[in-house]
């Protein structure tokens, strides 16, 4: 297997006032091809900063990401537009992340062409695209705030899988929606992975949603690694500290 | 003995439009109820309407709700409002838009409990420090001093938590009011909700789309949806032999974690 995404200790300062926060302090990792990676750890913890560097939605201050083996660290505004081909991120509030004017099927259509696509056939893949995430066609003529939560999440999936990015980032993709519809987007997302071979960075507070859908886990805290491996092994098996807190916590 | 809120048959309309048909609960003192369903299935209206929080387009047609033997529906502005606090305290699901903007939390608290006739500054801090420090907030002097946009979400959370603990209310009734939080952070206040009722006889009606929450801390369970209450009876009940279809969908849908 072949990792996708390599990540190099990887470091982030923000500052704050007079303050400077480390919210990452020395985080590495791998994701190989078709492997569903999750993140978990409490908020302030790194995890988001982690993901929207990846995303190079957040510059980079030490370390190093490659994709397909290569540097996507400190690239110019124009080179970045390559890696978002490969790189797509669904956010946590899924009505926030379209914008309001323009409908969902514009929206969609927008990152196909982008990449060069012609508009009539990004038009035609967007509505198939609906389609494979569960929403009939005509979703595309809707605008965001008439839709459900669910719906436009849903309907985010599609805009980030319809350029069939290599790697998909969720960054608690699901925590803003009711349990029967976070289990329909859970099915919906593992069956990307098993049908497109997508590989995924899931970012959850969730453990119990983390066992059921990743192949591994790393759990952050204070902006570090704090342990790795299988969800079985670290919800069975901690050996940390703040992990077995993590785990207790769960009601 | 008395129930503590008796809700019989209540229907409840938006701008003329029945959201809640036909819905009776009852809980006694020191009781914890959990109120389940999908977003949109009338949990929060139900307990708006408890505490005659509805807002100006919601009504209650039809039927009563009795807070200790008195008619929350007869009661004047006045009278809930003395009420509100000591009687019956609530948490928001978010708590930050309910504090003031533009004053100090600290300021914002000793006026609430001037309201309702605690004078003294002192012994109000160092109620408002133990709590505080129960659910994970070390630096009380700085989160007195702070205003509501210097927190992040879920510190301001916990002051919401605080303000309606603080006052020892007879009933508390919580709209979600761990979804903001982490669960580490989670847990603590369940546990320091659990210890209110233990403490103090306190009843907790409490809204979420947690089961395990739920199933941690809820004597009794209400299961909404689309407005009717499809499932009520102990919480072991309930969870573990599910009588209702929609229950047993959403008891379904929640990923359980498996320890071995």
């Amino acid at each position: 297997m072949e990792a996708v995404l390599e990540v190099k200790r990887l470091k982030k300062t923000y500052q704050k006032g007079k303050d400077l926060i480390n919210a990452v302090e020395d985080i590495s990792f791998q994701i190989q091809t078709g492997e569903c990676l999750g993140l978990v750890g409490e908020s302030g913890s790194g995890k988001s900063t982690v993901a929207k560097m990846i995303a190079c939605l957040e510059s980079v201050d030490q370390g190093e990401i490659l994709l397909n083996g290569k540097a996507i660290t400190g690239l110019k505004r124009k080179a970045q537009r390559a890696v978002y081909r490969d790189i797509q991120m669904v956010f946590q509030m899924p009505v926030d992340s379209f914008n309001p004017r323009i409908k969902l099927g514009e929206g969609i259509m927008e990152s196909m062409i982008n990449q060069g696509m012609r508009r009539n056939e990004a038009q035609i893949r967007a509505r198939e695209y609906l389609e494979i995430c569960g929403l009939s066609p005509d979703f595309a003529d809707r605008y965001p705030y008439q839709v459900s939560g669910g719906e436009c999440q849903r309907a985010s999936i599609a805009r980030a899988i319809a350029i069939q990015p290599h790697l998909l980032i969720c960054d608690e993709a699901t925590s803003a929606l009711d349990v029967t519809v976070q289990a329909q987007i859970i099915r919906l997302l593992t069956q990307l992975k098993k049908e497109f071979g997508m590989s995924q960075l899931m970012i959850c507070h969730d453990l119990a949603l983390v066992q059921e859908v990743c192949d591994r886990v790393l759990v952050i805290h204070n902006g570090r690694v704090v342990e790795a491996g299988t969800p079985d092994e670290i919800i069975m098996n901690p050996r940390e500290a703040y992990t077995k807190k993590l785990i207790e916590s769960i009601l | 003995m008395q129930p503590l809120l008796e809700l019989q048959n209540i229907e409840i309309a938006y701008d003329g439009e029945p959201k809640i048909t036909n819905v009776s609960l009852t809980m006694k003192p020191g009781e914890i109820l959990g109120i389940v369903g999908e977003s949109g299935s009338g949990k929060s209206t139900l307990i708006k309407a408890a505490m005659g929080l509805l807002d100006a387009s919601g009504s209650v047609n039809r039927g009563n709700i009795f807070y200790k033997g008195q008619n929350v529906l007869e009661l004047g502005d006045e009278q809930l409002r003395t009420m509100r606090g000591p009687e019956m305290g609530m948490i928001f699901q978010n708590c930050g838009s309910a504090l003031c903007p533009i004053r100090t939390i600290g300021d914002q608290l000793y006026e609430t409990m001037e309201q309702h006739g605690y004078k003294d500054r002192e012994a109000v801090k160092n109620r408002a420090e133990s709590l505080f420090n129960k659910i994970n907030l070390n630096d009380c002097e700085r989160i007195l001093s702070s205003y509501p946009f210097e927190l992040s979400g879920g510190m301001n959370q916990r002051v919401g938590i605080v303000m309606a603990m603080i006052l020892k209310p007879d009933l508390l009734l919580a709209d979600e009011p761990t979804s903001a939080l982490d669960v580490t952070v989670q847990a603590q206040v369940v546990r320091e909700m659990m210890a209110l009722r233990d403490e103090f006889g306190t009843g907790i009606a409490i809204v979420t789309h947690n089961i395990g929450v739920v199933s941690h801390m809820a004597d009794q369970v209400a299961v909404m949806c689309r407005g009717r209450l499809v499932e009520y009876g102990k919480t072991r009940d309930v969870i573990d032999n599910p009588q209702d279809a929609y229950t047993r969908a959403l008891i379904q849908a929640v990923p359980r974690i498996r320890r071995r």
